[in-house]
């Protein structure tokens, strides 16, 4: 697999001395048994945070226990603290005994006395102040060498709702949320297959996110697991915020503007794409998660194509890749056949649009850049406004704008209406990012059009292609299965066929299991 | 990761070696065919394909007693040191001159047909760096690339059959009028569209499974044959033999003689598309060349492989701008055949001779 330069360049800012300071600048060692002290040990980090909640509490028995509950506020369900942990702990104890020693004492409470889920030990002091700060709640015990870290995390998120981005008319409506261990289990809901494995991890050393690496142990393709994961463990920034984060950091090549990821919203496209033998990268605090390896034809694929019919899905398909081959060329076509090959153009046509263009001044080129440029504007400033501003503002540039600058000749409108398409069509494109790439691809193509006619349209689509070719993502080569061409992949590529014929799961992606399903199924056409 | 940029399945050898043949060729051919052999110009072309195929053999013959050296390895081993050095350089100078023809007369067709107020070698400049482009990626690339293409001017190609309409199939009688020296004469010319099996010399090794060389090798020459007879039947029988002499490029011509209603002119549709097509044979070469020259120089290929693309391509250009003229520029295609038919046939020869040499007679086991 592919050794990456960046990681080198990487590398530096981080054995930067200062933030490995900050990091080990948390006092080790064991924690001191007596209560005062150990909180006198913690109380640095204590003091200073306003948001740090500090309980002093005895554990009701014989004689009673001084304890402290430690957590952060709003980060915890604080129904749940008081109702499962301290309540048990204040009220009833251990019952009557508590002249023990420590070791026994602290399985007693673990095991007896509070009643959640997820209960830990931590010995060191580092290990208490992450926990604290990760968001666990700390019980000390006077006299106890141990901890407790109890997982009682909650407090105010979003709750699942439907996917902003990937709209579906005819799936799921459930979207991942910014909560990790909510967006695995809406993974699990799915696929309930024990060989789902969840790897879990932490990214940056200041946020101590929680990233996740799922996978289908007995499909995905053990190299690409442990690629992924090695890249994900090499990472070494402060703080993680978001995918975007991730996914700039263990992407294949980042001299490109195409997405060398699937970035998705919708919980059924990641367990699809798992059951395809992919790797799924969820980050905490990110509604977003990666796939990979990614393909390029996959960024024309949605939900929907499945869950409809094999006609309808085949139907939608050509007009996105349409979509795009439009987005890019449009304006660039327009340019090197008005400006270099007008005989290409039938008669009457030309006719027309040289009569449009005689009235504008200025060079065909700079009246399509100008274009460009202001639809750029408009839909900047559509997705800065909010809403309800936003719709004037297309209603106000679209129409009077467009029809002011035809009024007033400062554009023909040949002009704009290819603009508009172009525009159009980015919005046809499913993914974002391939959406962008497309509206940024547009931009060199349009000046090698401009200066070398239909001949530098081509160059400039046989430089795309050539680079699209060259490009990997997680290694597999992001263009099949157009290059290298594989036939057996076609099936879901420009068209999508009946889904009783996907016997084998793709063959660009490798994989370990080839059947995907079993022979004999009807399909309903017999 | 270490070589796997210079490695291409038997099957992408199919489409490598189809897009290194077929090129300018194709356009061309038909008029070159039928110059000599008029109607018969298609027995040409069948009896041309003959050289190919024999060189074929004998480098897949002589590779396969070297599967993983390559062709330098190979070369100072058999000839040594300084005579081997010697027929490496030959074979790169072979590459650049050919390459050279190849940009110089695509940017002549680009000029006369797209652009005829751009100076040629602006074009040239351009074609150049954006093959480089390609080139640099490796072998692996480059194959994938010759994949895609190749489908995509399948496409095409089935543009030429709308002027069948205008065919008139008397034009192909009577068969075998010219008489035979006449038809060896054209199939001399003809052989030289097939220019580019020699390129099998340097990807050899870097083929995955070497059994399946001469497969695929079969394959990519019946494709070529085949592509190449059904160009020149076209031409025949939709201009006839005489008429085809006053056609520049008949294949192109074809396209003129069908008006679409929305796209006024179809030739162009072909132009357009034919940069990435016509391009091959010089990103192939340009690759092998480059690849041969790291290796030449002791190299290491990860490292150095994209800057020598750039050298060879710099020379390349430069080479392509000695033609004075069109006229020139086409006389000197022609010198890229002849020098094709020595690399294609007399290299094999030379090499199998000094094997047989070295080992005591015992080749062909």
């Amino acid at each position: 697999m592919r050794k990456l330069p960046r990681n080198a360049r990487l590398k530096k800012p981080v054995s930067d001395t200062n933030k490995r300071d900050a990091v080990t600048s948390l006092p080790t060692g064991a924690l001191p048994p007596k209560l005062d002290e150990a909180l006198e040990v913690l109380r640095p980090w204590l003091d200073k945070n306003g948001d740090v909640i500090q309980r002093l509490f005895k554990v009701k028995g014989n004689p009673p226990i001084p304890a402290a509950a430690l957590y952060i506020e709003g980060v915890i369900d604080s129904t749940e603290f008081n109702r499962d942990v301290l309540y048990p702990l204040m009220m009833h104890g251990l019952g009557a005994d508590n002249e023990n020693q420590s070791d026994y004492l602290i399985n007693t409470i673990l095991q007896t006395a509070v009643a959640t889920g997820q209960i830990t030990k931590a010995y060191h002091t580092d290990d208490v102040l992450h926990a604290l700060f990760d968001g666990f709640v700390i019980l000390l015990f006077d006299h106890m060498a141990e901890a407790l870290v109890i997982d009682i995390r909650g407090g105010e998120m979003r709750s699942v709702q439907e996917p902003i981005v990937d709209k579906s008319i005819s799936g799921p409506r459930e979207g991942f949320v910014e909560n990790l261990v909510v967006n695995v289990a809406l993974i699990r809901r799915k696929i309930r297959d024990p060989n789902l494995v969840v790897y879990r991890t932490t990214v940056g050393q200041r946020s101590r996110t929680d990233v996740a690496v799922l996978y289908i142990e007995d499909v995905a393709d053990p190299a690409i697991v442990a690629e992924m994961k090695k890249r994900i463990d090499e990472i070494n920034i402060d703080v993680d915020l978001s995918a975007g984060y991730i996914n700039q950091l263990i992407e294949d090549n980042p001299y490109t503007v195409f997405p060398l990821s699937r970035v998705v919203e919708r919980t059924d496209i990641a367990a699809a794409d798992l059951a395809e033998g992919r790797v799924v990268v969820i980050s905490d605090q990110s509604p977003l998660v990666l796939i990979y390896p990614a393909l390029f034809i996959e960024m024309f694929q949605t939900a929907e194509d499945y869950y409809e019919k094999a006609m309808v899905g085949s139907f939608w398909r050509p007009f996105r890749l349409l979509a795009f081959f439009l987005a890019v060329s449009l304006p660039s076509l327009y340019i090197a056949l008005l400006s270099f090959q007008p005989e290409l153009i039938p008669l009457d046509l030309l006719i027309s649009m040289a009569r449009a263009r005689a009235m504008v001044p200025y060079p065909v080129v700079f009246e399509t850049i100008i274009q460009l440029t202001i639809i750029q504007f408009i839909i900047e400033a559509g997705l800065r406004l909010p809403n309800p501003l936003g719709q004037t503002i297309g209603v106000v540039s679209g129409i009077i704008l467009g029809q002011a600058a035809i009024t007033a000749k400062l554009a023909s409108p040949e002009v704009i209406i290819i603009i508009a398409i172009a525009t159009i069509a980015t919005f046809c494109i499913p993914n974002y990012g391939m959406a962008m790439a497309a509206r940024i691809i547009n931009i060199p193509l349009l000046i090698l059009s401009a200066t070398f006619g239909l001949f530098g349209f081509s160059l400039g689509w046989l430089l795309i292609i050539a680079h699209l070719s060259g490009l990997t993502s997680a290694g597999v080569p992001y263009f099949a299965p157009f290059a290298p061409f594989r036939f057996s992949d076609l099936h879901d590529s420009i068209i999508r066929i009946f889904l009783w014929k996907f016997k084998n799961r793709p063959a660009s992606i490798p994989h370990q299991d080839q059947k995907r399903q079993g022979d004999g199924q009807r399909g309903g056409a017999q | 990761m270490n070589s796997s940029r210079f490695q291409m399945t038997s099957k992408q050898l199919v489409f490598f070696l189809l897009g290194t043949m077929i090129a300018t060729g194709i356009l061309t051919l038909p008029r070159v065919a039928s110059k000599e052999a008029g109607p018969d110009a298609w027995i040409a072309v069948l009896i041309g394909a003959l050289v190919p195929l024999l060189s074929l053999f004998m480098i897949e013959r002589l590779c396969r007693q070297f599967p993983d050296q390559g062709f330098i390895d190979m070369s100072i081993e058999l000839f040594g040191r300084y005579l081997g050095g010697f027929l490496v350089l030959l074979f790169m100078a072979y590459g650049l001159f050919f390459s050279a023809v190849v940009v110089r007369v695509f940017a002549e067709i680009t000029v006369i047909y797209m652009l005829p107020r751009t100076p040629q070698y602006v074009i040239v400049v351009l074609l150049s760096l954006g093959i480089a482009y390609a080139a640099a990626k490796g072998a692996k690339v480059v194959g994938r690339i010759n994949e895609l293409i190749f489908y995509i001017f399948l496409l095409l190609l089935l543009l030429t059959f709308t002027s069948l309409r205008l065919a008139e199939f008397t034009y192909l009688l009577p068969i075998g009028d010219s008489g035979i020296t006449a038809i060896l004469k054209s199939s001399l010319s003809t052989s030289w569209a097939f220019a580019g099996v020699e390129i099998l010399f340097v990807v050899y090794p870097m083929i995955t499974r070497k059994d399946k060389v001469i497969k695929a090798g079969l394959t990519a020459l019946g494709i070529a044959l085949i592509l190449y007879l059904i160009a020149t039947m076209i031409c025949l029988v939709v201009y006839g033999a005489s008429l085809m002499q006053q056609v520049l490029f008949p294949t192109l011509g074809l396209l003129k003689v069908v008006d679409f209603p929305l796209i006024h002119r179809l030739e162009f549709l072909f132009l357009a598309f034919w940069l990435g097509f016509g391009a091959r044979p010089l990103m192939n070469f340009t690759m092998a060349t480059s690849f041969n020259c790291t290796g030449f120089l002791g190299l290491d290929v990860n490292k150095h492989y994209p800057k020598i693309v750039l050298v060879v391509m710099l020379i390349t250009g430069i080479i392509a701008e000695f033609p004075r003229n069109t006229i020139q520029a086409l006389q000197w295609s022609s010198y890229a055949g002849y020098a094709f038919l020595i690399i294609a046939l007399v290299y094999p020869v030379l090499y199998h001779l000094a094997a047989m040499v070295r080992k005591g007679g015992d080749v062909n086991a």
